[in-house]
């Protein structure tokens, strides 16, 4: 019979209680799969005909996966367009982790450990995906969807180190809730990301911003078109 | 008398009843008033432009891996070997690769070099493979045919892809905490550039295409650390450029196209048990041209290529430079009479293999004749070729010959075809092993050298094809499909390797060992629906038989039981530019049996599951797919000493800046 170390068995049952997080968005997500989108399905016509850009400050309330950082607070960037009966959306977002002074780390190939301090890492994400709103001319809004992309990570190290750079692919659901004013939008945001590193590496994140909708430029809508 | 010669001697017996029914079938058409134009093509194992676009595949191996029915296996994931149907075992012949009608032979050691061809899935309009032994020219006997199809251009076109497949996994950031975290797989970038200019009826073409895969799975990085002497990362690269000249005209057709391609590579040979560290660089050219006039269709081809393989730094002494030379040309007259056509082509084959300047040369004409019909419901065709080989080292086997004949029935609802091929004789090939060690080329402590015995009598195959489609309703077809063919008297590489499965090297002890026989019996069944602006639906269900007749060498080389096979493919483009493909399967579980216990490992049951979802975007000028592949996370695995696969997302855009083709 295996037995877990205390600190194995905290980490076990954080990632078990995380999973259970990931379930419980996905299915608010689900729910949310019912509201109709902003706009009725595009013709070719009518495609991209606005366009949302919204920035948004958050924290990492949640994290497991990586015991050796600390996570900062981020900066994220939102361009958001009625697609599909749902929404398409390009979401940017920058953070910086914090090495521990000390950490019990595996040092070598035997399995030999030791103290090491892992460099501080700056982690840009970039993520595409869709999701669906309730209706457009309610004053308070709901959205949830799922986004897709990649996370780029700066480490802290002399320039030409193999392991100074490194991205992997993450994934997750969002729930996205505010007030509309006119063409602006205060909201809030829980998002749950995780990134397929081995282990895992999954955070669930606060935010809070502001977003501006606007009619979409001709040149953006060549673009999307 | 030996059972698997009775069952020779009855299937040669059908054969030629069959070809006496083809026959009769030709003779009763003579009389009938057939219109001239052909029956309209369909195989299951095609793919039309809508679906290869919608693979997000840049890499052209990538596209054959995801083709319907079509079964292919690779130690690395990048260089794949086509297995078609089974047919001959995991071990096959080449496969010939036509594109346009011409034929690009590229064969190396078990493997087509598809990456070094001058095509990609961009280029293409349709894929379709035909299973069965034929010939891609004179002597070069094969294991079914790739045709690909490229549209004509019309004014000047430009366009280009860029795909990457990242596999997840990685330790990311833990690697700074555990020093035994590993990086898995990552896979490309892989591009292909095209431009060229076109006026429906001529077109000439330049592209190159580039590709870069990393060999950082364990199992090959842990053995190609063994034998590879730079410090760096394991890396395959692949740089290949071409051009292209075609013309379509009312009476003349005609085709050029030659390149090059220059690849760092790690070539992973069972025999060896390792990867050779080698620069492979091949030159290519060949050429087609038909010119119909009121006598007779005449045509000429040619082709000739240039493979040398050279030293990347080693631990272990490789291979001295090897340079291997194949040239071909066939020419042909084509006379229709009375509703038949009649073709009589002959040509010659000549390579040579050249280490250190000691040198091995072939010289072999041959002489072939085609007998086809095409009516309003019938087509037949019966093809004979005869080649002498001149060199005595294939002693008592100096001629050989492979035939042909099929017969198909198509109508409103449905079609049946019946095809018949057998062969008898040596077709030597200069990128096959079994040549390399009757030249004596030295492969260092790659791979010592073995001696092939010789044959006392000649190999001989046959084989047994039918294929039948129905229409069930609506646009829903399905169709079925048998497949048998017959060995007997095959030298074959009788291999064992049963070291325990690790880090390092799997040396094999083997040999080479003439005089086996057995049988391989494939079928298949599937439904399909083709309906243009709908949803494509490809399903299909494959199961194999392999029987040794006691042969155990034959078993282990063929290979034992492959697995059985259930495959669903879907795939549409959406109005506004949408399109996506989903593929879901299941593979049986297998056991590989040259590798005994305690090497010998179970390769699990797969569950085969991939998505691709993709979008244009500027107005049609480029498009972005996304593809999640293995999406249960299971590692997939389908050789012993190969990587495992795990979930992988690929990332494929494509632009069109100038383009303005259509299809001729």
């Amino acid at each position: 019979m295996t037995t877990l170390s205390p600190a194995a068995r905290r980490v076990f049952c954080f990632r078990t209680r995380l999973h259970s997080l990931f379930g419980v968005l996905l299915v608010i997500s689900m729910a949310a799969l019912p509201a109709r989108g902003q706009t009725p399905a595009a013709s070719p016509q009518e495609a991209f005909p606005s366009l949302r850009i919204g920035a948004s400050g958050g924290m990492v309330f949640r994290e497991s996966g990586m015991p050796g950082w600390s996570p900062g607070a981020d900066g994220r960037l939102t361009i958001d367009t009625p697609y599909a009966g749902g929404r398409l959306r390009l979401d940017t977002a920058y953070r910086a982790w914090t090495g521990s002074s000390e950490i019990l780390a595996i040092v070598d190939r035997d399995g030999g450990t030791g103290q090491v301090s892992p460099p501080d890492v700056q982690t840009i994400d970039i993520l595409a995906g869709w999701g669906l709103s309730n209706a457009p001319d309610a004053p308070i809004f709901l959205e949830a969807g799922l986004l897709l992309g990649n996370r780029f990570m700066l480490f802290d190290l002399p320039h030409g180190t193999a392991a100074r750079f490194e991205s992997e692919m993450l994934a997750g659901p969002w729930i996205r809730v505010g007030r509309i004013a006119g063409p602006v939008r205060l909201f809030g945001e829980v998002r749950a990301l995780r990134v397929l590193t081995n282990p895992r590496w999954d955070t669930i994140g606060l935010s809070g911003g502001i977003a501006v909708e606007f009619a979409t430029p001709g040149w953006i809508r060549w673009i999307l078109r | 008398m030996d059972p698997v010669d009775t069952a020779m001697r009855h299937c040669f017996g059908i054969a030629l009843m069959s070809i006496a029914f083809v026959a009769s079938q030709v003779h009763a058409q003579v009389g009938e008033n057939a219109p001239e134009e052909a029956l309209p093509s369909w195989s299951p194992w095609t793919m039309t432009a809508s679906e290869i676009q919608s693979t997000g595949a840049v890499r052209f191996s990538e596209l054959i891996r995801m083709m319907p029915a079509l079964e292919t296996w690779s130690s690395d994931r990048y260089t794949h070997r086509i297995v078609g149907m089974g047919l001959g075992g995991l071990h096959p012949d080449p496969i010939d690769i036509t594109l346009d009608g011409l034929s690009l032979p590229a064969f190396l050691l078990d493997r087509v070099l598809t990456e070094s061809l001058p095509v990609s899935p961009g280029d293409l309009d349709e894929l379709t493979f035909t299973p069965g032994l034929t010939m891609a020219g004179p002597a070069r006997k094969t294991n079914g045919t790739i045709a690909l199809r490229t549209p004509m251009r019309s004014g000047w076109h430009l366009s280009g892809a860029f795909a990457v497949i990242n596999e997840t996994g990685d330790p990311g950031p833990a690697k700074h905490t555990d020093a035994r975290a590993n990086n898995v797989d990552r896979s490309g970038p892989a591009t292909w550039v095209r431009t060229g200019w076109g006026n429906k009826r001529w077109m000439i073409q330049a592209g190159v295409n580039t590709d870069l895969h990393h060999l950082t799975d364990e199992r090959i990085s842990g053995r190609v650390r063994g034998t590879y002497a730079e410090d760096v990362q394991p890396v395959i690269t692949q740089f290949a450029p071409f051009v292209r000249i075609r013309h379509e005209g009312d009476g003349l057709r005609f085709q050029a196209m030659g390149g090059q391609s220059r690849r760092k590579d790690f070539i992973y040979h069972e025999s060896a048990g390792r990867e050779w560290p080698a620069r492979l660089r091949r030159e290519w050219a060949a050429s087609l041209l038909e010119k119909n006039s009121s006598f007779a269709l005449m045509s000429f081809r040619a082709d000739a290529s240039r493979i040398s393989l050279s030293e990347r730094p080693s631990f272990i002494e490789l291979p001295s430079p090897l340079l291997i030379e194949d040239a071909s040309v066939e020419g042909s007259l084509e006379k229709r009479l009375s509703g038949i056509a009649f073709r009589l082509a002959v040509g010659a084959r000549t390579w040579m293999i050249d280490q250190e300047g000691k040198h091995f040369e072939q010289f072999t004409p041959t002489a072939s004749t085609e007998i086809s019909r095409t009516g309003q419901t019938w087509s037949s065709k019966v093809f004979v070729q005869l080649s002498r080989l001149a060199d005595d080292a294939w002693q008592p086997n100096t001629y050989s010959w492979l035939a042909n004949a099929s017969v198909t029935n198509s109508g409103v609802k449905g079609s049946i075809s019946l095809r018949l091929a057998g062969t008898q004789g040596h077709f030597p090939e200069p990128g096959h092993l079994m040549t390399w060690n009757r030249a004596e080329v030295s492969l260092g402590d790659w791979m010592p050298t073995r001696a092939v015995p010789a044959s006392s009598s000649a190999p001989r195959s046959l084989e047994f094809g039918l294929l039948g489609r129905r229409l069930l309703s609506g646009s829903w077809h399905g169709w079925a499909h048998a497949h048998i063919r017959l060995f007997e008297g095959h030298t074959l590489a009788d291999r064992v390797i049963d070291q325990r499965f690790g880090i390092g090297p799997l040396l094999p002890e083997w040999q080479w060992s003439s005089g086996h026989s057995g049988w391989l019996f494939s079928r298949a069944a599937g439904i399909e629906r083709l309906e243009p602006g709908d949803i494509t639906w490809r399903a299909f269900f494959q199961f194999y038989h392999v029987s040794s007749q006691g042969d155990d060498a034959f078993f282990r080389h063929q290979t034992g039981f492959p697995r059985h096979r259930l495959q669903v493919m879907a795939s549409d483009t959406r109005p506004g530019g949408v399109r996506w493909m989903t593929r879901l399967g299941y593979a049986s579980a297998w056991t590989w049996p040259e590798y005994r216990e305690p090497a010998r490992r179970v390769i699990p049951a797969d569950i085969i599951a991939e998505i691709t979802i993709g979008k244009t975007l500027f107005s049609g000028v480029a498009d972005a797919l996304v593809s999640v592949l293995n999406i249960p996370d299971r590692p997939l695995g389908n050789h012993p000493a190969g990587v495992e696969e795990q979930l992988a997302i690929r990332l494929t855009l494509s632009v069109a800046p100038v383009s303005r083709s259509q299809d001729k």
